[in-house]
Parts: C-alpha cells; structure tokens; sequence
C-alpha cells in the first residue's frame, strides 16, 4: 500500500513538475485616472506569446521559461510601454502597469470632429458627406485615415454616410429620412464621446447587427467620461477661431453614483472661408445609478445650439478673378482665390451671411443596463431628439438675382455673346469691388423700400428652411455568453419618426410683406391663378416675419428591426453569423394644398413597392393631407471567420447580404409641392452584398492590416436636386433601379521603427462606380415643365466627392519627456464630379452624329464625367508637435499645436457639381453655348491651417 | 413630456432670440437736383439731335432729360425697356437689365445723365442706350449695360446715368393723349402714352382669342370706329396677361404708342390698360 501511495506521490509530483508553468500577471492601468485599461495587448519576449487585458485590466501568462523578459505594452490611445520583469517562482505578480494615455490622440479626434462641423455645404448635390471615422481600435488604417483623409472628404470604401449606423448610450442616431448622422448635431461635446466601440464594415458587432459602412456605438453615460476635471482651451482658423470647453465627471463613485457635465463656446467671426461666422454653444448632462451588483440606469443630455455661416462653391472664373487672401486675411495684390464665397455681403459695414445654419438638436437618452451575471448583459435603452435644424436663404420675386456669381455678372457670359467690352467692364470691377463681388444687402434694402412705396410685395427677402423632427428610439440589446466558446448578440431597434418640413420668413430686409405664390407658375399659366398657388386655402396670402409659406409637409416613418448574431470562439477560430430581419414604413401628410398639384390623384400603399390588393389603392388629393402607407420587410444574414495563424498572424473574413428600405428622402420625388412617388420599381428595396477579406499582422515591429473588399448593390435609389436659376426652382432628379460597385482595397502598417520613433503608412485604393443606367425621374417644383422620365447613361461613372485613392506615409517621435512629433504626407486622387443627369440622356446628345469628328468632341463634352485634380500634384503635408506635462502627479497640461496642409497646397478640389441648366434644343451651338456659358462649380481644401489646443486636466 | 416641451421651446427661443442682429438699412428717398454746369433739355430737343435712319448720335456734352416713366416692365409685355415722358414727348430707354421697374416704376420722375449715351432709333422708332459694332452694319444701337449703375471709370467718376428724383407716385403720370383715328397720330406721339378710344378687334368676334401665345409675340389689328383707320396691337407671350381673352365689342385700351418702320404699334403695360368694352 505504501509502495502505490509512493508512487502516486511520485507522478503528481513528477506530472506537477512537467506541469509546472510559471504564471506571469498584471493589470494595466491609466497613469491619469488609476482606471483599469481594457484591450491592451501584452506581448512576452521569452516565449512570443501575447495576450490582451480584460474589462478589468487583467493580463496573464503562462510561461515555462524562467529569468529575464521583457514585456511590451502596446493598445490604441495609450503610449506604448515596456517593463523588464524577472520571472522567478511560480506566479510572478507585476502589480500595477501605469500607461500614459496618449492624449495626442483625443488632439487628433478634436481635428476630426472639427471638420465634420462644418459639413459640406453644397447647393444640393446627390454627396451626403460625413465625417464617419471616430474610431477606438487600434487599427491603424481607420484611425488614421479619419484624421489624415477627412479635410480631402474622404469616405471610407466611398460609401456614404447612410450605411454607417451611429449609436449614443444604444439608441441609434441616423437621421430616418436621410439614413446618415451628422456629428455636428453633437459638436462642441467632444469629451462626451471618447468612450466608443466601433466595427468596419460588417464584421460581428456586440451592439448591433450592423450597416455595410460600419456602426459605432459611443458610450456617453456618465460613468464613461474620463473622472475629473478638464478645460481646454483652441486657437485655430479653420472653421471658429476659438473654442473653450469645460468637462467635469466624477467617475462612478462609491456611493453608487456618476455625474458629468460639459459645455463648450465656439466663435469665429470668419473661418477659412470668408463670411462664414460661427457661433456654437454646446452642453451635456450625464448621471448614472448603480441601484444594486446588477442594475444601473444612465440619464444623458446633449445638445449643441449652432449658428454659422455657409460656403458656396463658385465657378473657376469667379475664383481666378477674386483677390487672393494673405495668411493673416488682409487682401492681396494677386489672384486666385479658391475660397471665394458668394454668400456673404457687407450691410452697413458688417458682414452678413445670406445662407446660415441655425440648428439645435437637443438628444436625451435614458439607458439601463443588467448585468445578468459577469460575461452577459442585457442593454435597453429609450432617446428622444428633437431637431430643429433651419437654413436661411435668399429668395427674390420678379427682381434682379441678387447673387453676386451669377452668371451674367462675370465676364465669361459676355464672351460667349460676343461683347467683349461687356466682359472687360465686368472683369474690372469683379477684380477691384469687394462690393460687386458679394451679396448687396443695402441695395436690396433700398429695391423693397421703394416696391413699399408703390404699395407692392417685397421684392427680396431671406427665408428659413426647417426640418423640425421629433424622434423617439426604443433599443434593447442583449450580450449573452453561454460559455468560454459560444456567444449570443441578440437585439430589437425601434424607431418612430415625425419630420415637419417647412419653410419660414426670416428677414424681410425692409419689405412690408411678402407674398406667397410662386412667380414662374404666375408666369406660365396666367389664366389660371390656382397654379401659382403654394397654399390655394389661403390664396395670394401676405406673409410676415415668422410666417410658415411656401410649403409645409410631414413625413412620417417608422421602423423595426430584430436581429442575432451568433459567435463561436476556439483557441484560434471565432466564427460568427447573423441574421436581421426589419420592417419599417414612411408615408407624407401634406399642409398646403399645392396649387400645381391640387386635384385628386390615385396611389397605392405598397410592400416593398409591390400593392398586393385592390384596397391598398387609394384616391387621395395630389397635396393635402395624408397619402398612403409604404412599407418595407427587410433581411440581412451575414457570417464571418476570424482565424489566429499565430498570436501575430489574423485572417478575417467577412460576407453580408442583405435588402435596405427604400429612405423617404428619396421616394417623393417633389415633396414640397406634392404626394407624388417615383415609380413602384424604384420602391424595391435595394440589395447588398458584402465580401472583404484581411489580414492582420501584430508583432512589435510591425502591426496593422490589408483588406480587400467589394461591395455590391442593385435596385438603389438616389434623389438629388439642384437649384435652376434661370426659373427659380429646384429640379430634382430621382434615380432608381441602378447597381453600384465599391472594390478596393486597404492598406494600414505601422512600424515601430525605433525607441519613440514609429512610420505608418496608410492607403485606401478602390473604384466606386455606377454598374448601370439608372432611370430619373425629372421633376421642377414650379410646375414650369412637365415631370419627365429619362433613362441616365451614367454606367461607369464614378460616384462623386471623395478620392477613390488616398494615401499618407506619417512619421512619428515619442520623446520620453513626452513630446510628441508628427509628419504625415499625404496624396490624394481620383475624385470625380457631381454630373448633371439632364447631360446624360439620349435627348441631350439626340441629332449629334458620332461619325463626324466635330459631334464627336461636342457629346465627348456633354457626356464624360470630369475628373478633378488632374492638372496638379495633390499632396499636402500636415505636422503636428505636442507636449504633455504632469505637475505633482496630479495635473496634466497637454499642448498639442496642429497644421494642416503646411505647404498651403490650396490647388486641390474636394468636389463639385455641373450646373444643372442645359440646352433643351437640338442645335449644336445653342448646346455648346450652354456648356461655355454655365461651367461647373467647385470646392477647394483649405490651405494651411492651425489648431492650437491647450487642455488642462486634474 | 410637457415640461420637455416647455424647456424645448425656451431652447427655441434662444435659438430664434440670437439672430437677426444687423444694423438695418433705413429706407433713403432717392434725391437728385442738377448741379452747376448741368443743363436740361426737353426729349424733343434730344430727339432732334438725330435724324431717323442714319447711325447712332453720340451725346458727348453735359446735358440731362427729365421725365416720369409711364411704361414699366412689371407685367413682362415691355422687356427691358423703360418709356419716360416730359411735356414734349416720350422716349424708349433700352436698358439691358430685366425687371427694371423694381428701380424706375411708373411715376417715377427720373433725370437722365446723356453724356455717353447714344441716341438712335430702331427702325424708326426713337431709342435712347448703348451702341455695337456690327461686323456688316457697322454702328448700331443696342441696350445700356446696367452695371454702369453700380460702376465708376478709371478715373474714379461714376458712369451712373439713371437718376431718380423723390418715391414714384402714380398720380404724376401724364393723362393720357385720347386717339381716335390713326390719322390723328403724329410723330411726336411715338413713346407717348396714349388711350386708343372707341376701337374694336375684329379677329376677336370668337370670344376665346388671346392677346398673345405663349413665348411668342403676336400681332392683333384694332379698328377704330370712326373712320376705320387700323392700329397693330403686340403682345409679348411672355407677359402675364396674354392668355386673356380679347374682349369682344367698343371700348378702349390705354399703352405705350411705337413706331415700326412704317407701321404704327401700340404697347399694353399690363391688363388694367385694358378698358371697359360693350357689346353692341
């Protein structure tokens, strides 16, 4: 007996020998806050291995190796770390890891959201821009590209911004009627959303099923914001010249509580862009409970009044014969400003902006959250927002355009009408009068005071285009682990929406009255005094300072969405696949009766833009009232492989497919005048499908990753509008059943080249293009011409504004004394512009013979799709250096001093859009006549600019 | 959700409060009198400057006509045209600029600065503007730039030549010259406004004939009753009365009197020139 008991002895111990692995352990936290960093990859020299922190901070490795090792630290917004341990006995425990948070990178992410606060402000072209790229992770592509490829208007895979689904505190924030979020709505509350979870593209998502562009999920509840207090105060001339901004969280306390608040003043009397004022308030209010182990509940407030003033893109002409601007803003001696802007004019003396933004999207959002044990969660959240988002404007009846870049104003149109003593005389006084090439506030003034004197309506005046919407959002989101491999992401989204759409009387600029009917309809059906009618219940109506005219309409949507995911994990496997299914619906009420559109009219309520019975056909008033319902089923199912070749080596593989709801914005193809839809083909959801594949590569050296990706859609739809001054209306183009491609690829590396010195080089190379011929309907609001419907020949064309290759090579210095140095260069390439669709039909080129060479160069001209920024060398070179200093380990400084674009490279075009007027003859000359008269517009990239940031923390 | 309410209109109310804050232009009664050196002279002494059908005249001294404008652009039948009168005659001012009237509308007394202008006529028809060179027809007139409104030359002088004097008021409007017969048309009428009286358009016996097409411009033949003389009435499609129907029987329409070549014609300002007319 004693010989087996020995024996047993002698096994274990043998067995516990053989077993015996030395336990290496640690928790990293921040050096700021003493707060435990989750996601932090540990690396281990001796043996290679690597591990990343828990929620709790926790790393731990097991190791048969003893003696000397190094371990390096390395996670997104922490400075990267490494510690010479002595592994020695069994469980070596290195205690606290202190890392320095890389406070350079919420610099960076201020650049970011500074430039989404000045959305793109074109005339309305078919380019939604938003800046979509906050990013947490430590990918290298995504967190750089936000802040290098931004001030180009890049779009990550060139998608735009309604496939990207952004969540606050769960509720997902996209607007309804247009599918994109604009960060703006939030702006100034930048420390509100540091705290963020994001995927690319479509890869497993713990939050939502997710979008084709990604999802982000920003944590704003006051647990979340960075405990302490902060101020941070910005110098910059891009869009406001100041900004101060004040947070202050406690952190969850022991009492169970967690309070946060922030507000932030932003002011500039001129950005970049002359004329464009900014005026910016912001505040946030965040608490948070934690009732017991397993509940709490999250209360956050936001909203960011915002006043500014807008850009308006203007012809190379306009731009050639304008004054350049020196660094400090005085007028220069040369010419050759690409930052004129047409909407700004002195009135007495003060510069007024006839196209502001006046907006305030105040958001609350009540958040609870289950803790139903350590590994699984149940989320539900419940937002309301209520928007009140206005655009001032111009609007004139029966009286000179008061723009100053219209066209007859430069010389260009006068060559073309063989005056050249005309085109000198404007030339000159475009060059020398500051006065004649902006807005004449005073003398339109004057032109309503004497139409006052004659007992007649205002002949100018500004109006306000609201789109008040009132929001509600209901969101549950369950994380259930089942065990150490199987995972479950489940959720249900709901989504209820009112927008109002209406215009107001802002500023009568001296007029008694203004009267509300439409001038071209007055014009073109004189026996008929109904068609000029915007409201024929109140006919010939005298409207004053905050009167509702001119149109006014609800749309109404509403939406459901309910959706699993599935995620297997084994020791260097996670497969994952979902599945989402969505219903949602949009129906328009119009308040006016429209008098272009004021008789009955039969509509069907539709599936998926199929009516299924005879009841779903309804007979409704062409403008009043409700019209009816279209709804939408909707599916996605996507799948996915993650699969660790080492610790270093990743293969990812992600595929989506899957059918998006029709948006509202584009299936009414007038809604300010009427219920009309586009045709029921149109409504057919549009279908997506995903592919990409990456490979990522994590070693101490080298870390980053290269994707490839195409994504495909059929039966989209599209609506843009543009403003045709020749009648005063907008003519909007609704496009439906047409196919996209994005295929590309990118490219993300980051070298660690030195001690402190690290290279990265970033790349994004795709083509985005359209894989057929739209159909349009064509539409003008004033009723003027009848609706139309052309095919486009557009197959082929690349989709506009953002540079289908962007690349940047950055170098970068970490100090031990914490300064911080940057370099990125950046090229840029391949952006093409907005076409006008009315070019690409067959009546526009209808008659040229394509044998003769002469016709030939004339449809080469009217069809091609111009490509931007091929004359030049668009590089730009942007530097930043930055220093933190820590005084008695309690107080932080950060200065971080930004410039971008150094070489003030202000020759690169961001976008732009063909002028929508065009021939509507046969004749060659009156076709080429339309295309000398009315050239495109452009906008630029701003040339060198600053932002000073200085940040103090305790 | 009341109280919501309440905040989210305050934050309205902030929002509407903060804006509009621009030091407003007051309204300035436009004033001109003559300077030293300034001479004024009657629209038929600057008429007599030029003889019918040879090239423009230039009008290169200090001088200055008054009148009160009797025809405007507002309905778009008159197009880019102003007609002026003074006790002597009236004048077609061809200005290259739409929508003049929201400057010089009817019962405006305006003074015009002739130096450098160039009065000519169309086809007869007197017309004070601009002139271009024609490659084949040499000197012709055309319409005055309006930007010289706004401009000065390069010597800092302003090339403004349209001079409003006090707010327009409709009662200065000349009465109307009263025509009965086309024989009682002279020479000195043209650019006059004048009342066609006791006439009738015969084409219009239908009861559905407009004054005009769409994007056209048409004729119509009035017939005076008293002696059967004719007078061609034009309408422009792009006015916003030409799709009224003519009406039928006598009365009388008031407008602008003009010269084609040979042909008299005659001018609506806008559907109130159109009388009462009965039925016989």
């Amino acid at each position: 007996m004693k010989r087996i008991y020995s024996f047993l002895l002698f096994s274990i111990a043998f067995c516990a020998t053989l077993l015996s692995q030395n336990t290496i352990k640690g928790v990293v936290k921040n050096s700021s806050n003493q707060e435990p960093v989750a996601g932090v990859t540990v690396t281990l020299s001796v043996d290679k291995s690597q591990t990343t922190t828990n929620q709790k901070g926790e790393f731990e490795f097991k190791t048969d190796k003893t003696g000397d090792a190094v371990l390096t630290f390395y996670g997104s917004n922490m400075i990267n770390h490494q510690l010479i341990i002595s592994i020695n006995g069994k469980v070596t425990e290195i205690g606290d890891v202190m890392l320095m948070p890389n406070v350079q990178n919420s610099s960076k992410e201020d650049i970011i959201l500074n430039i989404s606060e000045n959305e793109l402000d074109d005339e309305g072209s078919s380019s939604q821009n938003v800046s979509t790229l906050l990013s947490s992770k430590g990918d290298v592509f995504t967190s750089n590209a936000s802040y290098t490829f931004s001030p180009m208007r890049f779009r990550t895979r060139g998608l735009d911004g309604k496939y990207n689904n952004t969540y606050i505190n769960g509720i997902l924030v996209n607007d309804a009627e247009k599918g994109f979020f604009t960060y703006s709505q939030i702006g100034g509350l930048n420390d509100m959303v540091r705290s963020k979870e994001n995927v690319n593209a479509t890869e497993a998502a713990s939050f939502t099923f997710g979008n084709v562009g990604g999802a982000v999920s920003i944590n704003a509840r006051a647990s979340a914001i960075r405990k302490g207090f902060k101020v941070s105060q910005v110098a910059s001339n891009r869009t406001y010249v100041t900004r101060t901004m004040a947070t202050y969280a406690t952190g969850m306390m022991d009492n169970g509580w967690a309070f946060a608040v922030s507000a932030s003043y932003r002011w500039g009397n001129s950005g970049y862009t002359e004329g464009t004022f900014y005026d910016a308030w912001a505040f946030a209010a965040a608490a948070e409970k934690r009732i017991n182990d397993k509940h709490s509940l999250s209360l956050t407030l936001m909203g960011a009044p915002t006043k500014r003033g807008q850009q308006a893109g203007s012809t190379q002409e306009a731009y050639d014969l304008t004054p350049k601007r020196t660094f400090f803003r005085t007028e220069s001696s040369r010419y050759g400003n690409n930052f004129y802007n047409a909407n700004w004019g002195y009135q007495n003396g003060v510069v007024r902006n006839a196209k502001q933004v006046k907006t305030f999207t105040p958001i609350a959002i009540l958040s609870h959250e289950w803790k139903i044990d350590d590994i699984s969660k149940l989320t539900t959240s419940i937002g309301y927002k209520c928007q009140m988002d206005g655009r001032t404007a111009m609007n004139w009846y029966k009286a000179a355009d008061p723009r100053p870049d219209y066209y007859r104003n430069l010389p260009n149109y006068h060559i073309t009408m063989d005056n050249p003593a005309a085109a000198e005389v404007r030339e000159e006084l475009w060059r020398t009068d500051e006065s004649y090439r902006q807005v004449n506030w005073d003398r339109m003034y004057q032109t309503n005071y004497l139409a006052n004197e004659t007992g007649k309506s205002g002949r100018y005046m500004i109006e306000n285009r609201r789109n008040d919407q009132q929001v509600i959002t209901a969101n549950s989101v369950l994380n259930y682990t089942f065990s150490e491999n199987y995972k479950l992401d489940a959720g249900v989204e709901l989504q209820s929406t009112l927008a109002n759409h209406y215009k107001l009387v802002d500023d009568l600029l001296g007029a008694n009255y203004w009267l509300d009917i439409d001038q071209y309809g007055e014009r073109d059906n004189p026996g008929d005094p109904n068609f000029m009618q915007n409201d024929l219940d109140n006919p010939n109506r005298k409207v004053y300072v905050g009167d509702k005219f001119g149109y006014n309409y609800k749309i109404f949507t509403n939406s459901a969405k309910l959706w699993g995911q599935f995620t297997y994990s084994h020791t260097n496997l996670d497969v994952y696949a979902g599945v989402q299914l969505a219903y949602s619906n949009f129906w328009r009420e119009g308040l006016m009766r429209n008098g272009r559109a004021s008789e009955d009219i039969t509509m069907a309520s539709t599936l998926n833009g199929k009516c299924y019975a005879q009841n779903w056909i309804k007979t409704v008033n062409g403008s009043y009232g409700n019209s009816p319902v279209q709804n939408f089923i909707t599916y996605a199912a996507k799948a996915g492989i993650n699969y660790r070749i080492t610790g270093r080596h990743i293969l990812t593989f992600n595929a989506a497919y899957g059918t998006n709801p029709i948006l509202a914005n584009n299936a009414y193809f007038s809604p300010r005048v009427k219920a009309n839809l586009i045709p029921l083909v149109g409504l057919n959801p549009e279908t997506y499908l995903n592919l990409d594949l990456s490979y990522y590569i994590r070693t101490p050296i080298v870390n980053g990753r290269i994707t490839v990706y195409n994504t495909m859609f059929w039966n989209s739809t599209d609506l843009s509008s543009f403003y045709n001054d020749e009648y005063n209306t907008f003519v909007n183009f609704a496009m439906y059943n047409f196919n996209k491609r994005h295929t590309g690829l990118e490219l993300g590396l980051e070298f660690n080249v030195a001690n402190g010195f690290t290279i990265d080089a970033i790349a994004a190379v795709g083509e985005n293009i359209y894989t057929s011929d739209p159909t349009a309907t064509i539409s003008m609001e004033n009723g003027i011409n009848p609706d139309v419907e052309r095919i486009i020949h557009c197959k082929g064309f690349h989709l506009d504004g953002a540079p289908e290759i962007a690349t940047s090579i950055g170098f970068h210095y970490f100090h031990p004394s914490y300064w911080f140095f940057d370099v990125n260069v950046n090229y840029f390439a391949n952006t093409y512009l907005d076409f006008n669709p009315l070019r690409r039909t067959d009546e526009a080129i209808a008659g040229l013979n394509p044998e003769k060479e002469q016709d030939a160069i004339l449809i080469n001209r009217i069809t091609q799709q111009e490509k931007l920024n091929t004359g030049i060398v668009p590089i730009t070179v942007d530097a930043s250096i930055g220093k933190s200093i820590r005084i008695n380990y309690k107080y932080f400084i950060n200065i971080n001093l930004s410039a971008s674009n150094i070489f003030n490279n202000t020759k690169i075009k961001t976008g732009g859009y063909e002028q929508s007027r065009f021939s509507t003859t046969n004749s060659y000359t009156d076709r080429e006549t339309y295309l000398n008269r009315f050239p495109p517009k452009y906008f630029y990239a701003y040339g060198a600019t600053i932002y000073l940031n200085v940040g103090f923390r305790f | 959700m009341k109280r919501i309410h309440y905040i989210l209109y305050l934050a309205i109310l902030f929002v509407a409060i903060s804006c509009n804050n621009y030091p407003i232009s007051e309204p300035q009664k436009p004033e001109f009198t003559l300077q030293e050196g300034d001479e004024l002279i009657s629209i038929e002494a600057l008429k007599l400057r030029h003889t019918v059908g040879n090239t423009p005249t230039y009008i290169a001294d200090n001088v200055y006509i008054k009148g009160i404008v009797t025809g405007d652009d507002e309905s778009g039948n008159i197009y880019k045209s102003i007609y002026i009168q003074d006790e002597t005659g009236g004048l077609n001012l061809a200005i290259d600029q739409v929508n003049l009237y929201n400057h010089m509308p009817r019962g405006q007394e305006v003074y015009v600065r002739l130096q450098g202008m160039f009065i000519g006529d169309y086809n007869n028809m007197y017309q004070l503007g601009d002139t271009v060179t024609d490659e084949v027809y040499g000197l012709e007139m055309s319409r005055y730039d309006w930007s010289n409104e706004y401009m000065t030359d390069s010597l800092g002088n302003s090339t403004k030549h349209f001079f409003c004097n006090g707010w327009p008021d409709i009662n200065k409007v000349p009465a109307p010259i009263e025509i009965t017969s086309s024989a009682e048309i002279t020479s000195d009428m043209y650019g006059m406004l004048v009342t066609l009286k006791n006439i009738t358009f015969k084409d219009a016996v239908s009861g559905i004939l407009p004054w005009s097409i769409s994007e056209q411009t048409v004729n119509r033949t009035a017939t005076f009753l008293k002696d059967g003389s004719t007078i061609i009435v034009r309408t422009s499609g792009y006015s916003n009365f030409y799709a009224d129907y003519i009406p039928l029987g006598t009365g009388e329409i008031t407008g602008i009197l003009a010269l084609f070549g040979t042909t008299q014609q005659f001018y609506l300002r806008d559907r109130n020139d159109i009388g009462t007319f009965i039925e016989q």
